[in-house]
């Protein structure tokens, strides 16, 4: 038997060794590098600089030994390939025949068309979209503004999840939650996928707030961007964040796949499944183009400090906004308070007060100023005091030891005619003396009261914007200047927030100067949105007698009628009732009153199209499975005129109450004194229904019961004459006055004016009958969420409300009966199988019988 | 010609009369039926659970639930090794046995027993995969309504089935090839035009589908198993020419699959839209279904990839047959 090994020759020796040396170098380079990796773990740490340094020891003897394995190695594999070229080469070029090299350098060109082509795939692939609703598929128009990005300044989008899906909705988890919280990072990961393919550079980072290692990622990714923290750590809910160049843009979960969780527990008859209502992959992109967007302004204007939203401090915590400037700074807006009134520190009446336009810190200018002449008249008074009673001190030391007679004469005067005896004068002197002590101890007191009021003063003056701003004496220019980059104005008019507590603010207090309404009117003019919430203007005596204030009247010429009742609930009636027996008087349990109803559109009008605002809200209500608990009391009925609701675009009344309600013109109980000498509580409001006689019968002022809209929305043209002052009511009248000879002008006019009003520009406007809906330093989850809504969708930001336009999304399901089901299971687990190892046993046997 | 139709037929018949086609079709429909399992249980799943694209959990792409990806690891580790099995056998045990020497010298181009050995093999990958489709109508919620719309159309169209499985019983009897090839082209031609015009032009069909998930995550699957199992199955036919062990063959075929398979191991490391993650994604055969083949989509990136080394496969196996003739 021939030995069949080859021969061995230097030659395969040296081959061997080669071969040998370059598997080596592979096995060592593969150490070498989990060496490395295990001291830098990261990719972006793999540079020839770190290599080297880990070579000469800088990150210590680990990682040298690691760099010179790994380096070692890879050497050792180049030297072997070399070689085996270099005898690929050789024997190319040797003894092998002309076929053998034209199959070599065919081989080498097939190789290098390979790599070509797949090397030209790699940067020129592109993806194709088959799906069958092209959900990988951007719109064009969109993808070309997310290709004019510069790659040059990448986008970081940080899916924070913090485990809160509805804000202050609620804080109630569910497989439903967690189920949507994943579905959503998904999905974003995808989105971004889609945006990398047109080139702009995007870092995603998913966080979670229950991960082991939160904090530290949370530090590694905004260690350069302290405004990213800041925002993350301000964020209210599970939020998509998008940072370039040093500006964060944010995205509630809900506002890119909002969870329906009423529909979710209906699906599939009821077995449940996730459904998600997508907002718009344009709502996502849009975050990541507006990055650099500037915030909307929203500026509150108030007739005095107490009502602005700043924090209160003690006092005032019902009739404070800073609980809706807390919504709307953390949902994307900036808030600013421009105080409407002056003058409160020396004005003895309402009518001693000044139109103004204030900021707040203005107003507390104002207020620190009144509060430090207080103190300076109280120090002069105590000084005063101390004074006198330092000469009574004198005195006294002067009469010590001279006779009775006089020393009782002093006394006589100091006790105001009271008979002082020998044996009362040490109890005299020991009381002397503590009226001293208190004197200087008033003294020193209204000095430090003082000190600290100029201290105050002096701290707010050195603000050079509010002292600038106080220079400026023109009301009607100064608004305009302030509101100038205003995008959305809010006015609330707190005045009554419990009807059987009484009125709190005097809703005259309220009112402002027509220069005033003039800036206002301007502002709706340019398009700008503006946002009322009206208390009632009821007083403690009955209906309100002053006529509509200038800004009353600019709403009901945009076309919503404002009841002058206030609005009481059933419940309430039984409030006063009992406060007339004396059980709850001054005070005791709260009446229960019904929630308020946002209707989308009117009963039997299917023709409307919803109301944009209350669309919104039940969405929001279905995210979380609940309605929103919206209550308030005292209430102002608010109505769209007829005009407006004959074209409506959207159903206008979109705020209700139940019909447990009714309208009162005398909203507030009397206390008068009775027959017997004492007081009592009289004119208790209760349901009187309007008699058919009364003037009142048939119109919106009649006493009826609801429901009653409080909250009215509107987008349409301001009036004609707003912008022509030539068909103003008070100018047309005037001329039906002047005469005939106006009788063109005046028909011409009147056309005009009648000819509807589509002159002027559009804007928005929403119409509140509650002054305090949205006060207090914290707001409910329903109040917070209507107010999103209606600002939202009064700065025009629809985008950020959440919509059902597109089909919901949900998980594929397939409907089966449980017999269906254990087929389908084990003909498929089992049947086919075993048809195979049936057929396998059949041709086995039949080929042993051939 | 004829020779090349011999060889096919020999080797693909090869497959159905040794125990080891069985083996590997047991395993296989084993494996596709316990996902298919996972599958109909997230189908028909009750509360906020489910599967967005079932055809990611067939082919072991889905991330959740952890079953799935699980069974995604499974199925991606014997992938390879299922078409090693196949190609282990092709031309090693010719080499082995002795019997290459006869094939060389038989009148036959060495790229016509490359071609013939690798459509065989490939033939009877599709054939695995045929049963698969029984699972359709779980998969995208097919529904199919039948109506008795017997048009000229439609009739062409079953004619033209009808003249399809005559040449393939034409190929498999080895009856003249110019007849062979005549049932072919003309039922192809007959099915595909009748067809057409059957679904644009009759007011009614004789079969009408309604999916009530997509299915375009269905076919672009199949058509990505298809080119994937084309790949590696040129690969292991290149091994099978250099080795003479069939042992050897199929360990050396899996190792050189597994590399286009380990890489998406190593997705989690890297940041999606680095060049890391990139590289990563061009070698990962489980990453191309996972991200665009299960999900409805068609990427030129591994299409590309699959085709070209198939070719290249393909070319090297000729070229290592061409380099034993001239030893």
């Amino acid at each position: 038997m021939t030995d069949t090994r080859q021969r061995t020759t230097w030659g395969t020796r040296f081959r061997f060794l080669v071969r040998a040396f370059g598997l080596t170098g592979l096995f060592a380079t593969v150490i070498g590098a989990g060496l490395f990796a295990s001291e830098f773990p990261s990719p972006s740490q793999w540079t020839t600089q770190t290599v080297q340094a880990a070579g000469e020891g800088t990150h210590g003897p680990f990682a040298k030994v690691a760099a010179w394995t790994l380096a070692a190695g890879v050497v050792s594999v180049a030297i072997a390939l070399v070689v085996e070229l270099l005898s690929g080469l050789l024997l190319i070029t040797g003894r092998r025949t002309a076929a053998s090299v034209s199959a070599t350098v065919g081989t080498l060109a097939a190789l290098a068309l390979l790599v070509f082509v797949n090397a030209y795939s790699f940067t020129h692939h592109r993806r194709l979209d088959f799906t069958r609703d092209h959900q990988f598929t951007l719109a064009p128009e969109l993808a070309e503004k997310l290709r004019s990005l510069r790659p040059e300044s990448p986008t970081t989008i940080v899916v924070h999840q913090m485990h809160q899906t509805f804000g202050s909705l609620t804080d109630e988890r569910d497989s439903y939650t967690s189920g949507a919280e994943r579905k959503v990072t998904e999905k974003v990961k995808d989105v971004v996928d889609l945006f990398r393919e047109l080139g702009p550079r995007f870092n995603i980072e998913v966080l979670d707030t229950e991960a082991f290692e939160y904090n530290r990622q949370l530090d590694a990714i905004t260690k350069d961007a302290p405004a990213l923290r800041q925002a993350i750590e301000s964020s209210p809910e599970n939020s998509i964040f998008f940072f370039a160049n040093d500006r964060v843009q944010r995205l509630a979960f809900n506002e890119f796949l909002q969870l329906d969780k009423t529909a979710s527990k209906e699906a599939n008859s009821g077995r449940g499944n996730l459904v998600l209502l997508p907002q718009g992959v344009e709502n996502f992109a849009r975050r990541v183009l507006a990055v650099q967007e500037r915030r909307p302004k929203v500026a509150v204007l108030v007739v005095h400090e107490l009502l602005t939203t700043a924090y209160p401090e003690g006092r005032g915590r019902a009739f404070t906004m800073a609980g809706l400037k807390k919504a709307l700074t953390t949902h994307g807006f900036d808030v600013t308070d421009v105080v409407l009134k002056k003058n409160w520190a020396s004005a003895g009446s309402l009518e001693e007060l000044k139109p103004a336009a204030d900021t707040r810190e203005e107003s507390t200018l104002e207020r620190l100023e009144g509060a430090l002449a207080t103190a300076a008249d109280e120090t002069a008074a105590a000084r005063e005091q101390a004074e006198i009673f330092g000469q009574i001190r004198t005195r006294v030391e002067e009469l010590k030891g001279r006779p009775w007679a006089e020393r009782s004469a002093l006394y006589a005067r100091l006790v105001r005619g009271g008979t002082v005896t020998e044996e009362l004068e040490p109890e005299v002197l020991a009381s002397l003396q503590r009226q001293f002590n208190r004197a200087d101890q008033i003294l020193i007191d209204a000095r430090k009261a003082q000190a600290s009021a100029e201290a105050k003063l002096r701290d707010a003056l050195s603000d050079e914007r509010t002292i600038e701003g106080r220079r400026i004496t023109d009301v009607k220019a100064k608004l305009t200047r302030v509101l100038a980059d205003v995008d959305l104005i809010v006015i609330p008019r707190f005045t009554v927030e419990d009807a059987t507590e009484g009125p709190d603010v005097a809703a005259s207090l309220h009112g402002i100067s027509k220069e005033q309404a003039d800036v206002i009117r301007d502002f709706m003019l340019k398009g700008k949105p503006v946002l009322a919430l009206l208390g009632p203007i009821s007083s403690r005596t009955g209906p309100a007698t002053d006529g509509p204030d200038p800004l009353e009247k600019l709403i009901t010429e945009r076309g919503i009628v404002l009841g002058n009742e206030t609005i009481l609930f059933d419940g309430e009636a039984a409030a006063f009732a009992s406060r007339r027996a004396g059980e709850q008087f001054g005070g005791g349990v709260p009446t229960d009153i019904p929630p308020l109803v946002l209707v989308e559109t009117p009963d039997g009008k299917t023709d409307i199209k919803p109301n944009p605002v209350a669309a919104a809200a039940r969405l929001t209500a279905r995210s979380v499975d609940q309605k929103l608990d919206l209550r308030a009391r005292a209430l102002r009925p608010v109505y769209v005129a007829p005009w407006v609701s004959a074209e409506p675009r959207f159903a206008a009344e979109f705020v209700q109450t139940g019909p447990d309600a009714w309208n009162e013109v005398r909203p507030f109980p009397q206390v008068r004194p009775l027959p017997d000498g004492t007081f009592g509580v009289t004119d208790i409001p209760r349901f009187e229904p309007t008699p058919l006689d009364d003037p009142r019968k048939g119109t919106l002022e009649e006493e009826r019961r609801g429901p009653f809209p409080i909250g009215v929305a509107i987008d349409g043209p301001s009036p004609a004459h707003w912008s022509d002052d030539r068909l103003a009511p008070t100018r047309i009248a005037a001329m039906l006055v002047a005469g005939p000879q106006f009788q063109k002008l005046i028909a011409g006019a009147l056309a005009s004016a009648q000819s509807n009003r589509p002159k002027g520009t559009s804007s928005r406007l929403i119409v509140f009958g509650s002054g305090n809906l949205f006060s207090g330093p914290k707001l409910e989850p329903a109040q917070e969420k209507l107010l999103l809504h209606s600002a939202n969708w009064l700065t025009g930001r629809e985008d950020r409300m959440p919509q059902a336009s597109q089909a919901a999304w949900q998980f594929p399901r397939v409907e089966m009966t449980e017999r269906e089901f254990s087929l389908w299971r084990y003909g498929t687990a089992i049947g086919l199988p075993l048809v195979a190892v049936y057929l396998g046993l059949m041709v086995t046997m039949f080929r042993r019988l051939r | 010609m004829r020779a090349t139709a011999s060889l096919i037929r020999r080797e693909f018949i090869a497959y159905f009369t040794s125990p080891a086609g069985y083996v590997a079709a047991f395993g296989f429909l084993l494996l596709t039926g316990l996902l298919f399992n996972l599958n109909l249980g997230l189908l028909t799943e009750k509360g906020p659970l489910g599967v967005e694209y079932p055809m990611q959990v067939m082919l072991g792409g889905a991330d959740s639930p952890i079953l799935a990806q699980v069974a995604g690891v499974l199925f991606w580790g014997l992938f390879p090794a299922v078409t090693g099995m196949l190609t282990m056998r092709l031309l090693a045990e010719e080499r082995g046995t002795g019997s290459i020497e006869l094939l060389l010298t038989a009148p036959i181009r060495d790229w016509q027993i490359v071609f013939a050995k690798f459509y065989a093999c490939f033939g009877f990958y599709i054939v695995l995969w045929l049963p698969t489709l029984l699972y359709l109508p779980v998969l995208a919620d097919l529904h199919a309504q039948w109506k008795p719309a017997f048009t000229p159309f439609s009739i062409a169209m079953l004619v033209g089935f009808v003249l399809i499985v005559f040449g393939k019983i034409a190929f498999f009897r080895d009856w003249p090839g110019w007849l062979t090839i005549g049932l072919g082209l003309i039922g192809l031609t007959a099915a595909v035009a009748g067809g057409y015009f059957h679904y644009t032009q009759d007011p009614e069909h004789l079969v009408t589908f309604t999916a009530g998930i997509d299915p375009a995550p269905i076919w672009t699957s199949y058509l990505g198993v298809v080119l994937a199992g084309a790949m590696f199955l040129a690969l292991g036919l290149f091994v099978s020419s250099l080795v003479e062990s069939q042992l050897v063959a199929w360990m050396v075929s899996l190792l050189l699959g597994l590399v286009f398979v380990l890489p998406s191991l190593l997705r989690w490391w890297f940041e999606p839209g680095t060049v890391g993650y990139d590289v990563v994604y061009f070698l990962s055969v489980p990453e191309h279904f996972r991200r665009t083949f299960t999900r409805g989509q068609l990427d030129t990136l591994p299409i590309v990839l699959y085709v070209t080394v198939t070719l290249f496969c393909l070319f090297l196996t000729v070229r290592s047959l061409e380099s034993r003739r001239l030893r």
